[in-house]
């Protein structure tokens, strides 16, 4: 009979909890890729993204104790990513203050007409969720890139369902607005593939 | 006047609705064209947000996870302290619920002692024995003596304890102490554990 994936996962906790450093370097191996989106998609850059990710496991480390078994260590952990993201984009911005119109756009190497229009859409879409506030940021990147539930993001950023709710419209209609453009010629792509 | 769904529409596409407001807006959706265009736009950014990819330059696990290791401090012993005070703190509860054990007990014991002395069965150890005859009046002089220097309060105690029975009186006093202390310390528990559960996590997100 297979083991469950959560009693294979709240082991390795007990045991990085111990202080076994293989079972937290497993544990990180396994939630890298979604702690990875949560930071990249509230960073909007790879290299803040990449720091913040490390951050967040070493905090999770130092803490390791304050998680209680058979809560939600996914639900934690993106808390702890959320908070390590939006610090380093804090320190970043101290440093080096960045205005969201210098954000670059698709790159201007030469590539075939559609890869081209491709790219540029993804980085206006990039520039659009980077637009947001950070509140409303954090809950529509915990949906939209994590799949997480209104009541996991609740628990992940402690706050109600109904805020998540607010914000998430709140996001949603910013975005709408901002990439009207693309919506439509989304649109009228699909509807030419569907004939 | 027709009440669209626009506000419910986001929790609909994200499967979060359920019960009599999920029936209320299908049923509007079925209806409704103007609320079917509002979905399908949402449904549309949904699809477009979502489509956006990770760069590629990303480490993959095995590396990220090996940097990783190279930073990782040794994990903070706890000190002796908090160890022997985390321990001391589960003495609390343990002291209380000792103490209702023992109350229980020599209550439960007095009345045994008190109802076979009244059938007979203890003969002349029956006198020493009761509760009756010994702690009543001591009890009652000492609510009546502090009822004349507390304004009435110790006598109004002494005439309840006389009305209801010193026993029931003192084991309801008792009692009601442990349940305050119990209280009481299940309200610092959840107190600490929430505090403890937050330092350096909690969300600085501010408002949307």
């Amino acid at each position: 009979m297979a083991i469950p994936a959560i009693s294979l996962e709240e082991t390795l906790v007990a045991r990085a909890q111990q202080g076994d450093r293989g079972a937290f370097a497993e544990l990180a191996r396994l939630h890298y890729p979604g702690v990875l989106r949560v930071v990249y998609h509230l960073c909007g850059n790879t290299q803040v993204a990449e720091d913040a990710a490390q951050e967040a496991f070493l905090r999770a480390w130092l803490h390791l104790s304050e998680y209680r078994l058979g809560g939600l260590l996914r639900s934690w952990l993106y808390r702890i990513a959320v908070n390590a993201a939006l610090d380093m984009l804090r320190r970043e911005a101290r440093l080096a203050p960045m205005d969201l119109e210098d954000l670059p756009l698709a790159d201007r190497s030469p590539l075939p007409e559609a890869a081209y229009i491709e790219q540029e859409r993804v980085a206006l879409i990039r520039k659009a969720v980077a637009g947001l506030p950070p509140a409303s940021r954090a809950v529509l990147v915990l949906r939209e890139y994590s799949g997480l539930s209104y009541q996991e993001i609740a628990a992940a950023l402690e706050i109600p369902i109904g805020t998540v709710m607010s914000r998430l419209n709140y996001a949603r209609g910013q975005l709408r607005e901002k990439l009207q453009f693309q919506l439509t010629r989304h649109s009228e792509l699909a509807e030419v593939e569907n004939g | 006047m027709v009440e669209h769904v626009v506000e419910w529409l986001n929790a609909y596409l994200d499967g979060e609705l359920a019960g009599r407001r999920l029936e209320q807006v299908a049923a509007h959706l079925i209806a409704c064209q103007e609320c079917q265009a509002e979905l399908a736009a949402l449904r549309r950014l949904s699809q477009m947000v979502q489509a956006v990819p990770l760069p590629d330059e990303f480490p993959t696990a095995d590396r990220f996870t090996a940097q990783l290791m190279l930073r990782l401090p040794r994990l903070p012993e706890q000190p002796v302290r908090k160890i022997e005070r985390q321990s001391g703190w589960w003495l609390v509860p343990a002291a209380i619920l000792g103490s209702w054990a023992f109350i229980q007990t020599v209550f439960l014991l007095s009345g045994w002692i008190w109802t076979v002395g009244q059938v007979g069965l203890l003969g002349e150890v029956a006198g020493y024995l009761s509760p009756v005859e010994t702690g009543t009046p001591v009890l009652t002089s000492a609510f009546q003596w502090l009822g004349l220097i507390q304004g009435g309060t110790g006598q109004q105690v002494a005439q309840i304890g006389e009305n209801l029975g010193w026993n029931i009186l003192v084991q309801a006093l008792l009692q009601g102490a442990l349940d305050v202390l119990y209280i009481g310390w299940l309200t610092v528990w959840w107190l600490r554990r929430k505090r403890e559960a937050t330092p350096a996590l909690s969300v600085q997100t501010g408002s949307a």
